[in-house]
């Protein structure tokens, strides 16, 4: 059985783009199958959905949930030349894209994301950022049937980078740290003695349209929703204190609103409360940016009350999303106590 | 030594201009069993395999530098701001782990990217070095301890075959050039020359040449030949703006270089049946040709462009068939070189 950090290593060293998540769930089922008193079971939304029974029955039903996909490519065409043509799965900015590896399809083949060379471009044009469609993806082939041996339209890449440490081993990077890092903390929360049960929801396809979510919130039918997600830190160099919506090391983000979701105000109080109580450093998110599967969720069925717990994470959605390790341990701090506290509601 | 070895040898060690020296250590390493190696002043690897005979001196030149970042301060919160370090493709930065050469070693970092959900209206552009910084995930104090202005950044790539016979590597540029000068001197191992001969590997291509020109200086050829990379073709390219992977070397043909020289090498290409292509520009070629040929009273310059396509990323890219192709030539025209 992986550690926490073990398990965001395996989790994100695996591709699965928005409706591709086969791969990572197949892990992640390996790492909670055996779990004590835990049932496992794939829907047809593709959620990997776990049922932990506790010593005691919970008042309230508690689904806590992260999602198993990350943003990526899609190979859309093959050119006469062998180039794949491509678009984005989940939002990528065309200015992280240029110059990458990326590992294609199936049998991850080595890639370049290609574009010619600045130098040909007039100078006047050169801060003009590309866009997708004009970009191609490189696997070598000389021609097209070269290429169609070995990738097919439909296929999907992920950027090549390594996960790594950086920092006195502070923080680590990859590109999947959106949401690999929320699954690696709901696998955390299956482990051991639960004092109450609970549902821990692996979502599907939360970077395109949030169709895995709905499914989930659907059959589980619970009262009360935590989604564990890597958000967006806006404290980048150059950044005005007043745009970080979120900073690095300062624990868990806890969310009263977002694009997608208002959230429950006596639950955001409940949340912060035991932080509080409990010595466990968390950060309102100051500002009203992004969304997650809370926007689904709380509208299943009869309503679900909605809480967000995340982590502050830099330079989400690029090939080196940033994560402070100190934040990911704070997190599984204050989602453990909730695990115990949520129930009795 | 197969030339993706040679590749694989010579792009892992790091060499932003000006830092050229663990670069330059490997090469001497490769160049020595060729003839008496020595570093110039500016850093540049200069191999003499034969001195001057019948009036001609051959000097064969690619650069050994590489494009990067060099490191101008560290802010209050620890991060690196940086500056180019040579004319670095700005739309790949964005993105990219890096990793900064200090004192005690390299140290990885990472140059981020807001994301989408925090972007605002304002007008997108491609950021500028200037603009970008190395988070090192330290504080200030830390970041300070570790690292100094003046400390270079290297972007992270792989070197890696890739496809059909090409290669990938953040270093091809002017790695490559430099492997097809080792594959021309294999070739001519144990072969009686009819002329002298000399090897650079230079500095400071990327940052206006110094390494070639101080070294040509020294060297004082009657000729030289550079080889350097230019644009291959990719998908968004106009045809006859690029060259063609695979289909040999560039002999180029500028107002800067030697007529005679590039004639004679396409000559020789031609009768050797080794595949080559033109390369026609209108004035100077951007590379170390243009301050070779302007050393002492002048030196007659030839120029073999090895077509690359992603230049200044990490992801540039050669075909090895190109590489070998192109040492074949050199070796040719060192064995029946000369004005034609």
């Amino acid at each position: 059985m992986g550690t926490l950090l073990e398990n965001l290593e395996t989790f994100c060293g695996i591709p699965g783009t928005s409706g591709d998540e086969a791969a990572v769930r197949e892990a992640i089922y390996q790492e909670i199958k055996d779990l004590p008193r835990c049932t496992v079971r794939t829907d047809n939304a593709g959620n990997l959905i776990a049922e932990k029974a506790g010593r005691e029955p919970p008042k309230s039903k508690v689904l806590f949930c992260a999602h198993m996909d990350e943003v990526g490519f899609i190979v859309t065409r093959i050119d006469e030349r062998g180039f794949l043509s491509f678009g984005c799965v989940g939002r990528i900015d065309s200015r992280v894209v240029i110059g990458k590896r990326v590992l294609v399809g199936k049998d991850r083949l080595p890639g370049l994301v290609g574009a010619k060379a600045l130098h040909l471009i007039p100078k006047e044009q050169r801060g003009e950022p590309a866009e997708i469609g004009d970009l191609y993806i490189d696997i070598g082939a000389d021609g097209k049937s070269a290429a169609e041996a070995l990738v097919r339209p439909g296929d999907r890449a992920v950027w090549d980078t390594d996960f790594c440490l950086i920092g006195k081993e502070t923080a680590v990077c990859s590109r999947a740290v959106d949401d690999r890092a929320g699954c690696a903390l709901l696998v955390e929360l299956l482990k051991g003695d639960a004092p109450y049960g609970f549902t821990a929801a692996f979502t599907t396809r939360e970077e395109v349209d949030g169709s895995g979510a709905p499914a989930a919130g659907f059959s589980v039918e619970p009262d009360i929703s935590v989604v564990v997600e890597a958000t967006s830190a806006g404290d980048g160099a150059g950044v005005p204190e007043g745009d970080y919506v979120c900073a690095q090391g300062k624990g868990p983000v806890v969310s009263f609103i977002d694009k997608g979701t208002v959230y429950d105000p006596a639950l955001y109080e409940t949340v912060t409360a035991f932080a509080r109580e409990n010595g466990i450093p968390f950060q309102p998110k100051e500002g009203i940016a992004g969304a997650n599967d809370s926007e689904a969720i709380h509208k299943s069925r009869a309503g679900v009350r909605p809480a967000a717990v995340s982590l502050p994470a830099r330079y989400i959605h690029s090939p080196v999303t940033t994560l402070r390790i100190e934040d990911l341990e704070n997190t599984l701090r204050l989602l453990t106590i909730l695990r115990g506290e949520l129930p009795k509601r | 030594m197969d030339t993706i070895g040679l590749l694989k040898i010579l792009c892992e060690p790091e060499g932003t201009s000006g830092a050229e020296d663990t670069a330059a250590e490997t090469a001497a390493g490769l160049l020595s069993r060729y003839g008496k190696t020595h570093i110039s002043p500016l850093g540049s690897v200069i191999c003499e395999v034969a001195p001057e005979k019948n009036g001609r001196h051959v000097l064969l030149d690619a650069h050994i530098d590489q494009i990067g970042l060099i490191v101008v301060r560290i802010d209050d919160r620890g991060f690196a701001c940086v500056r180019p370090c040579g004319g670095i493709d700005r739309r790949s930065i964005a993105g990219s782990s890096v990793r900064v050469m200090t004192k005690s070693g390299p140290l990885p970092g990472v140059i981020g990217a807001v994301p989408p959900h925090l972007q605002k209206d304002e007008k997108r552009e491609n950021p500028k070095p200037e603009e970008l910084a190395v988070d090192l995930a330290l504080s200030a104090e830390e970041a300070r301890e570790l690292v100094r202005p003046g400390d270079r950044v290297i972007l992270r790539g792989r070197f890696s075959e890739i496809g059909e016979g090409y290669v990938t590597s953040p270093a091809l540029d002017d790695r490559a050039g430099c492997v097809c000068i080792i594959k021309a001197l294999e070739s001519l191992e144990g072969k009686e020359l009819p002329c002298g001969l000399t090897a650079v590997f230079s500095t400071r291509e990327e940052v206006g040449g110094g390494g070639s020109r101080t070294a040509a200086f020294a060297v004082r050829p009657t000729e030289a030949l550079e080889m350097d990379v230019s644009f291959g073709a990719t998908p968004d390219t106009k045809p006859g703006e690029t060259g063609e992977m695979k289909k040999g070397p560039m002999v180029g043909f500028s107002p800067v270089l030697d007529r005679g020289v590039c004639e004679r090498l396409a000559k020789l290409a031609r009768s050797r049946g080794i595949p080559y292509q033109y390369e026609i520009m209108e004035g100077e070629t951007g590379t170390n040709a243009d301050e070779i040929a302007k050393v002492g009273a002048g030196i007659r310059c030839g120029m073999l462009s090895i077509p690359q396509q992603y230049m200044h990323t990490v992801i540039e890219k050669v075909a090895a068939e190109d590489i070998e192709a192109t040492g074949s030539l050199i070796a040719a025209y060192v064995l029946e070189g000369g004005a034609d």
